[in-house]
């Protein structure tokens, strides 16, 4: 009888576990296959690709909801032969005006900046939820002859170190309320996390990868 | 040159748009040097509106987006471009000053400012991606549990402030920390007239119940013990934490109920209240006691000789943050204490350390103490913090005199510091240090559970039981309590994960300690005591990992002293 509660306890404790599993955060993080059109234009490589899940119901809601959002691509190519660079940034600014009931949009990027305004979510859809032939950096080594996997991370509402900063100093600093006893027991102590690190990171990653291509010759 | 293509690329990027901050800070060249790329384009200082990162000779007329212009990237003359950059503004469009605001539109985009009549009623007008609205009301959406105000009391905006959506997304996050909501939600509501808003805080809520412990174990003393400790963190929906904890074993069992509230009304005062009952039972090493084996000899004790005790009472406590890194708290302690034990037959002048004397005061007893405690909080990161300190300093009084009227006449004092240092790789190594000291006033100035125990602090030590107490219960089969304690400890940590989905994040942890303390002077003799000081290092060697139910801490040194 007595070696079966060890057991018991155990199985509760999975359950709990279980529960809190159904009940983690709704952040999003999602990696997705998909081509990724790389062309050579004008002698300079561009590329193309459209991404309508990031403007999931969630996005959607925060886009209409009066304040600033963005939207940040980073476009790295990995070689077989070398890591990850960093090739392409481009950001989105979104803001809805809730007094004139439209998008003000500003796209931003290397040496650019561009505004518009739109008036419905198709629009701003259409409008940004794609790229098209956005130029890339190339490195001076860039080995054309290797293969390149492109990899094109999307990060909704980015938030600043200093932003992150702030919020540690939240999550770092509970409440106060003391655990009684000793620190060490079966699990160790339990503290309450609800917020994670990543958490504060982004509202959402989306990552798009395609598959291993040569470089365009040009 | 090579490592220099990205920093300028970031360089370039963030001096051309100037919402940048947010994303770019973190790759940032720090030394803010530029370079030229290797078809000679200076992106850093190339026009804010030709094509993306190239040089305006690379795009050509007609090679402009599939999509007919949707998402193009700003060409030449477009809104936004420098007009000393060749390709400056048509003559009928006003000159922007800076290429980001202001800039002329056509075709539904944004108007110059100042002709718009309406966007002079905005309160600020430096940034139409950062709008200044006044806050109307607030308004909470989606609560059934959570009281209203009390989740606007948790905001840091208030009605007639200015809109900041910086400490907005403050307030969100402060939100999600209190564990109440699974998720939430701002939004603006028109106000009553323009550059008015109402701010809408939608919420969702989620089970606030969680698990604060779990105890399981066996040792020869109590052949098994096993506990919970649990706590619903909103209680009904007025952000009060209710907590219950029990330990119970065949010999030994206690139970805890509490009630904290961390934020009095929203305010930086937190209060609390705790009930604890216990029914413990206190084991002598008797045969490592030098007594009389004579049953007539006053200082004969039988071989099963134990102390059972009672204890009931209550811990009152306050607190007030001074500020995100120091608090300060006071608490109130006040137990009623029954213990029934064997004396000497003939008064305890012949027999100065027979069993249990010290440990507590015979039959009925009571307990008051006042503590104060200090803390210092600089850590970067609740779970596995790479930099930073943690200073603890608490003192705890107990008097007979007026108004404690306590019957046990005690201080203690202790100190706690642990300083993280991140090291290569992430990788983080802690240090801690503990310190502590019991004064008492006579043999039974303090209750054997006000004294440090060796098992909280020391890890595993092959052959020497390290058990820590569970709720002050002792289940181990050691009674080294000390009056000086002494405890340091290195820890080295090792991160594994940081993007699971349940489990989000996860470390390996290595770590060695040396705790010293000193006999205290109701133990009998030396031969009581463990032994520990002769060695007093231990080690473990573990993995902590982080949950949405909490942080789990798998020890293998709990493990070698259950088994071993």
């Amino acid at each position: 009888m007595v070696r079966n509660r060890p057991a018991r306890a155990f199985c509760f404790f999975l359950c709990l576990l279980a529960i809190g599993t159904l009940r983690a955060q709704v952040r999003e993080v999602r990696t997705l296959k998909r081509d990724v059109k790389v062309e050579r234009l004008s002698g300079r490589l561009v590329l193309s690709l459209d991404f309508p899940e990031v403007f999931s119901d969630r996005f959607r809601r925060r886009l209409s909801s009066g304040f600033t959002s963005r939207l940040l691509v980073k476009v790295e190519m990995q070689g077989r032969k070398k890591g990850a660079r960093v090739l392409g940034l481009l950001q989105y600014t979104i803001l809805y005006d809730i007094w004139d009931e439209r998008f003000n949009v500003r796209i931003s990027s290397a040496g650019s900046q561009r505004d518009l305004q739109v008036r419905t979510m198709e629009e701003l859809i259409a409008r940004c939820g794609s790229v098209r032939r956005m130029p890339l950096e190339l490195e001076p080594d860039l080995d054309v002859a290797d293969h390149y996997r492109t990899q094109v991370r999307i990060e909704v509402n980015p938030a600043s170190p200093e932003e992150r900063r702030k919020v540690r100093e939240y999550l770092a600093n509970p409440d106060g309320r003391s655990t009684v006893g000793s620190q060490r027991s079966f699990f160790g102590s339990f503290s309450r996390i609800f917020v994670r690190e990543r958490d504060i990171q982004a509202d959402a990653v989306y990552t798009y990868r395609s598959s291993d291509v040569s470089l365009p010759s040009g | 040159m090579k490592k220099w293509i990205i920093p300028q690329l970031v360089l370039a990027f963030t001096l051309c748009s100037g919402g940048l901050a947010r994303a770019g800070d973190e790759q940032r060249d720090p030394a803010g040097e530029q370079e030229e790329t290797e078809d000679g384009a200076q992106p850093a200082t190339e026009p804010c509106g030709t094509e993306q990162g190239a040089s305006p000779k690379a795009v050509e007329p007609g090679t402009g987006p599939e999509d007919g212009g949707q998402n193009a990237y700003p060409k030449a003359g477009e809104q936004g471009a420098r007009p000393e950059e060749g390709a400056g503004p048509k003559a009928d469009e006003p000159s922007p000053e800076d290429g980001e605001q202001g800039a002329s539109t056509k075709g539904g985009e944004l108007e110059p400012p100042g002709i718009a009549d309406e966007d002079l009623n905005r309160v600020g007008l430096e940034d139409p991606f950062r709008p200044r609205y006044i806050i109307e009301s607030i308004e909470v959406q989606g609560n059934t549990k959570t009281r209203g105000d009390l989740i606007i009391s948790y905001l840091s905006l208030q009605p007639g402030e200015v809109l900041d959506e910086e400490e907005v997304e403050l307030s969100r996050i402060r939100l999600l920390a209190l564990g109440y909501f699974r998720d939430v939600r701002m939004r603006l509501k028109r106000g009553s007239e323009r550059g008015r808003v109402t701010l809408i805080v939608e919420v969702e809520e989620r089970n606030t119940i969680i698990i604060d412990n779990l105890f399981v174990g066996y040792s020869d003393t109590n052949p098994f013990w096993g506990g919970l400790g649990i706590s619903d963190i909103n209680f009904f929906g007025l952000g009060m934490a209710l907590s219950g904890a029990f330990v119970v074993s065949e010999n030994q069992w206690t139970l805890r109920l509490g009630v904290f509230w961390p934020s009095i009304f929203g305010t930086r005062f937190s209060a609390g209240i705790q009930g604890l009952y216990a029914e413990g039972q206190e084991r002598k090493l008797l045969s490592k006691i030098d007594l009389p084996d004579d049953p007539e000899d006053p200082c004969h004790f039988d071989a099963d000789q134990v102390l059972d005790y009672r204890r009931g009472g209550a811990i009152l406590s306050t607190g007030l943050n001074l500020d995100p890194r120091h608090r300060i708290s006071l608490q109130l302690q006040a137990e009623h204490i029954e213990a029934s034990f064997d004396e000497p037959k003939s008064g305890t002048s012949v027999c100065e350390n027979y069993p249990f004397s010290g440990y507590l005061r015979k039959d009925q007893s009571t307990l008051i103490s006042l503590s104060f405690q200090f803390e210092r909080d600089t850590r970067d990161d609740f779970f596995l913090p790479t930099q930073g300190m943690h200073l603890v300093v608490s003192v705890e009084l107990a008097s007979k005199i007026p108004p404690l009227f306590s019957d046990y006449e005690y201080s203690k004092y202790m100190i706690s510091y642990e300083h993280s240092i991140r090291l290569w790789l992430d990788h983080v190594l802690r240090v801690s240090l503990v310190g502590g000291l019991l004064q008492d006033a006579g043999k039974s100035g303090s209750p054997f559970f006000k004294r440090f125990f060796v098992g909280d602090y020391a890890m595993y030590l092959i052959k020497k039981d390290s058990l820590p107490r569970n709720l002050e219960l002792n289940f181990s089969e050691v009674v080294d309590y000390g009056d000086v304690l002494f405890s340091a400890s290195v820890e080295y940590d090792v991160p594994l994960w940081s993007t699971g989905d349940f489990f989000y994040r996860g470390y390996l942890y290595a770590a060695v300690n040396f705790s010293y303390l000193t006999k205290a002077a109701f133990l009998a003799t030396e031969d009581e005591w463990s032994g520990r000081e002769k060695r007093p290092v231990s080690l473990d060697l573990g993995m902590k990992l982080d949950t949405p139910v909490g942080l789990f801490t798998f020890s293998a040194a709990y493990w070698m002293d259950v088994v071993f």
